[in-house]
């Protein structure tokens, strides 16, 4: 009976040894990692580079409104941050001689050592991936060209999922020529809610809704309308001192692409000026009624002037139209699905919104609705 | 003398006639505020009415044509903002018309045009919570048409109520 136990120890033993000899470094792990992200990253800009391109031979081409431009942009501050990661480990040795083994074997090329030695490792990366990514990725699907790199396989196919999902969010902040700022929640992570309440605060809904919010635990953002925050005062503070957050939504709802200059002025700097004194904080949303006039450079030169951020959506409740708490309920819980993450709207002005966002929180706290909802700073 | 005194009574004749003949015109063309008020309240059912086809098209994607669920749900902030738009020509319209009928007689059909939902919110956004109008019990029960069971003239006119939201997006 001792001896097997003996036995059974020795091969317990033998085993840990065995797997720890075998584990990766966590140098090499980064290295593959960061390289495997670059490579992704260079396969999706190959395509928009080309559908760039296309958009030039465009007569109406307008840069700045170029999707395929916004993603470069985008996707180059995501291989900056990656650059920057880089920076971080390259004093470490093990880093540098895992990151020249995995450029080696998939380009063939031997002489990277020294390339390495003369230029440094961002450049090096950079003339690999220029070199090699071409025939390792077509149309952002990773295809392994070499057998040594088999075993990436798995964490590239993960990447690939996360490297978008921060280009998206890299988009969402997309900073136009004017510092025009906006967000719909596209790129959110997979279960993050930005919860968001329009057209308030009414004298006695939004307390409503205020509560379910205690009751349930979660956040989220109201945007007020600076003529009924001055109308209930208290309602608007009690947005905060609940813990939730207090957006901009104009004057008093107006269509915004018809204003011009001294309206839109009105509807954006005044109205601030007016939630601002109510509330004593500064604002950092905007929500155009209607989402209308998005595209209108003196609204969003407006907007990046006061520092506002434009936020629209991409879950719509339409509570406003439809009477039946159950009906709205079911059509977000139908958008949420199909969309993942993002931003969800209701208004807080309708007593049907009261109980269509208490049957989504109770459904999300039960875990039958899966993630969070919270505001929109917590979102982003 | 004489002669100048004449031509001068011709030309004021003239320009009374003509004054006459241009205010007539102008008062038989423009519409009465009652008038108004009629075909604003039934702007507000048809609206209703394509809104309604619109939310069945995004939750059972019963889609009039060129429509798909989607697309559907981008174009429904621009119902808002039709009834909207139709809510505050309705107050202004009210304000000088005889007779509140146009309206009260356009709210009665709403359950043919499965716009009640509308009519409560206007209801509500002119006269606050306190006049919460429930026309539940008008719409239970109530079956609107669809899209392809409207004749050429309905369909005409869903058809021109559409355009005009669409509009409001450019």
């Amino acid at each position: 009976m001792e001896r097997i136990k003996w036995i059974g120890i020795l091969f317990l033993v033998n085993f840990t040894f065995i797997s720890a000899s075998h584990a990766e470094a966590p140098e090499a792990r980064k290295a593959k990692e960061i390289v495997g992200k670059m490579a992704v990253l260079q396969a999706i800009t190959e395509g928009d580079i080309r559908q760039f391109d296309k958009e030039l031979e465009s007569r109406d081409f307008d840069l700045y409104s170029s999707p395929s431009y916004q993603r470069l942009l985008a996707a180059r501050s995501v291989l900056e941050g990656l650059e920057e990661q880089v920076e971080v480990y390259a004093e470490n040795e093990k880093f540098s001689k895992a990151v020249v083994e995995i450029l080696s074997q998939t380009t063939g090329q031997k002489n990277l050592d020294q390339t390495l030695k003369a230029e440094g490792l961002i450049p090096t990366l950079r003339d690999a991936s220029k070199l090699h990514w071409d025939s390792l990725v077509t149309q952002a699907q990773f295809r392994m060209s070499s057998p040594a790199l088999a075993s990436l396989k798995q964490d590239v196919k993960v990447e690939l999922a996360s490297i978008r999902s921060s280009i998206n969010r890299n988009l969402l902040h997309f900073v136009g020529v004017n510092g025009f700022r906006n967000i719909n929640g596209s790129g959110f992570r997979d279960g993050t809610w930005a919860l968001t309440y329009d057209d308030g605060p009414h004298p006695s809904r939004t307390g409503a809704i205020l509560s379910l919010l205690r009751q349930y635990g979660y956040s989220a953002t109201f945007f007020v309308l600076a003529k009924n925050a001055k109308a209930y005062t208290s309602v608007t503070r009690s947005i905060l001192s609940n813990g939730m957050e207090v957006a901009n939504h104009s004057y008093n709802h107006p269509n915004m692409a018809k204003l011009g200059y001294n309206s839109l002025s009105r509807q954006i700097f005044s109205s601030s000026d007016t939630i601002e004194s109510i509330t004593g904080r500064a604002l950092r949303y905007f929500r155009l009624p209607y989402g209308s006039g998005q595209n209108k450079s003196s609204i969003q030169k407006m907007l990046a002037q006061r520092g506002l951020i434009h936020v629209a959506w991409n879950v719509d409740s339409l509570d406003w139209r439809d009477k039946n708490p159950q009906s709205i309920y079911n059509r977000v819980v139908k958008q949420m699905r199909a969309r993942g993450g993002g931003v969800i709207l209701f208004h807080d002005i309708h007593s049907q919104t009261i109980r269509a966002s208490e049957i989504l929180m109770r459904e999300m706290r039960a875990g039958r609705v899966p993630g969070r909802l919270m505001s929109v700073s917590e979102a982003l | 003398m004489i002669k100048g005194k004449a031509l001068w009574i011709i030309g004021i004749l003239i320009f009374i006639t003509v004054f006459a003949i241009v205010f007539s015109w102008k008062m038989r063309n423009t519409p009465s505020a009652d008038e108004r008020l009629e075909s604003t309240a039934l702007s507000i059912n048809e609206i209703g009415y394509v809104g309604w086809q619109l939310l069945a098209c995004i939750d059972d994607n019963q889609c009039p044509s060129a429509y798909d669920p989607q697309s559907a749900l981008g174009l429904m902030p621009f119902v808002k903002l039709a009834e909207d738009q139709a809510f505050a020509d309705l107050r202004a319209a009210s304000e000088s018309a005889q007779s509140l009928a146009p309206v009260l007689s356009a709210v009665q059909q709403c359950t043919s045009y499965c716009s009640c939902a509308v009519w409560e919110r206007f209801m509500e956004s002119s006269h606050g919570e306190s006049f919460n109008m429930d026309l539940a019990m008008e719409s239970e029960g109530a079956e609107c048409p669809k899209w392809s069971e409207l004749n050429e003239s309905e369909v005409n006119r869903a058809q021109a109520r559409l355009k005009h939201i669409e509009s409001l997006q450019n």
